[in-house]
């Protein structure tokens, strides 16, 4: 791993689709793997994701695409929240949640896995990428945001502090900080 | 962008190449069902900005005219709320509001 000072990440030129649903597309699975790492909880996430869309479709599908994934960004972080203060009310009345999804008789979990005839890729892709997984949700919320955001979805700084519904130069500090982290977490999978 | 970012995102983006197929089958039924669902009315999409600035319309008129109601103890205590969340996202429904008002006209 490089030890060169935690700069934003550059911009990503990302071609928006023009409809909502191939934008949808685009952003669906990270958005559920965001979601995944903030809250650890799949169904939650999935339900997160599914009223993110939601939403967007309703209220945003007519304004210009370059408007969507800043807008799907932030309407994912406030379900999020809503998540997370749904959650401290329920444990204020003792309400137990299992951490991994609930629905384990799914007939849907018995489809074949796409990435499953290769043995060898998933078993060095999901070591490095569970340990950074672990890393990422083990991040302060901010930082988490941050990071995902600007490093992962390639968001602006701008794009990033609408999102996150902070200043620029918070943006900087927390994704610094974040990276930080994640390279002292990181060192034996990123030396 | 350093070596170290390019890596992270690029096993990041490993990561949604290897959700397992019940998993998209899920989110490709979340966005069908995004998708189909009725639009609301325009009537309940300029209520909820309405309501939103009503208020803070009204809070705003209880901070003015009651001003003497609120001691110090009483700011240092809602600067340091419970809940800072809820005053971080003020500023977005606000901004949802005022988008939504700006569309409609």
């Amino acid at each position: 791993m490089d030890g060169s000072a935690a700069g934003p990440a550059a911009p990503m030129v990302v071609e928006e689709p023009s409809d909502i649903a191939g934008f949808l597309r685009t952003v669906e699975r990270r958005g559920f793997l965001m979601a995944r790492v903030a809250l650890g909880h799949e169904a939650d996430a999935l339900d997160v994701v599914q009223d993110t869309m939601l939403r967007l479709v309703q209220g945003y599908a007519a304004r210009p695409p370059e408007e969507w994934r800043p807008l799907f960004y932030r309407i994912l972080r406030n379900r999020i929240t809503d998540v997370r203060r749904r959650r401290k009310i329920e444990s204020l009345f003792g309400v137990w949640r299992s951490p991994v999804a609930e629905d384990d008789e799914d007939p849907i979990d018995q489809l074949p896995d796409p990435a499953g005839g290769d043995p060898e890729r998933l078993v060095a892709g999901e070591r490095r990428g569970q340990a950074l997984m672990q890393a990422l949700a083990e991040l302060p919320e901010r930082q988490q945001q941050a990071f995902m955001l600007r490093c992962w979805e390639g968001l602006s700084t701008i794009d990033t502090a609408q999102a996150m519904g902070c200043s620029e130069g918070s943006v900087k500090t927390h994704y610094f900080r974040a990276m930080h982290a994640l390279r002292e977490k990181l060192e034996d999978h990123w030396p | 962008m350093t070596d170290t970012e390019r890596e992270l995102a690029r096993a990041l983006r490993e990561e949604e190449h290897l959700l397992p197929a019940a998993t998209l089958h899920r989110l490709a039924g979340a966005r069908a069902r995004a998708l189909s669902a009725p639009q609301p009315s325009l009537l309940s999409r300029l209520m909820a900005p309405a309501m939103g600035a009503l208020v803070l319309a009204s809070a705003l008129g209880v901070a003015v005219l009651m001003p003497g109601q609120q001691d110090a103890q009483t700011v240092q205590g809602s600067q340091q709320g419970d809940n800072p969340e809820l005053y971080r996202d003020l500023d977005f429904y606000l901004w949802l509001a005022e988008s939504d008002m700006g569309r409609h006209g």
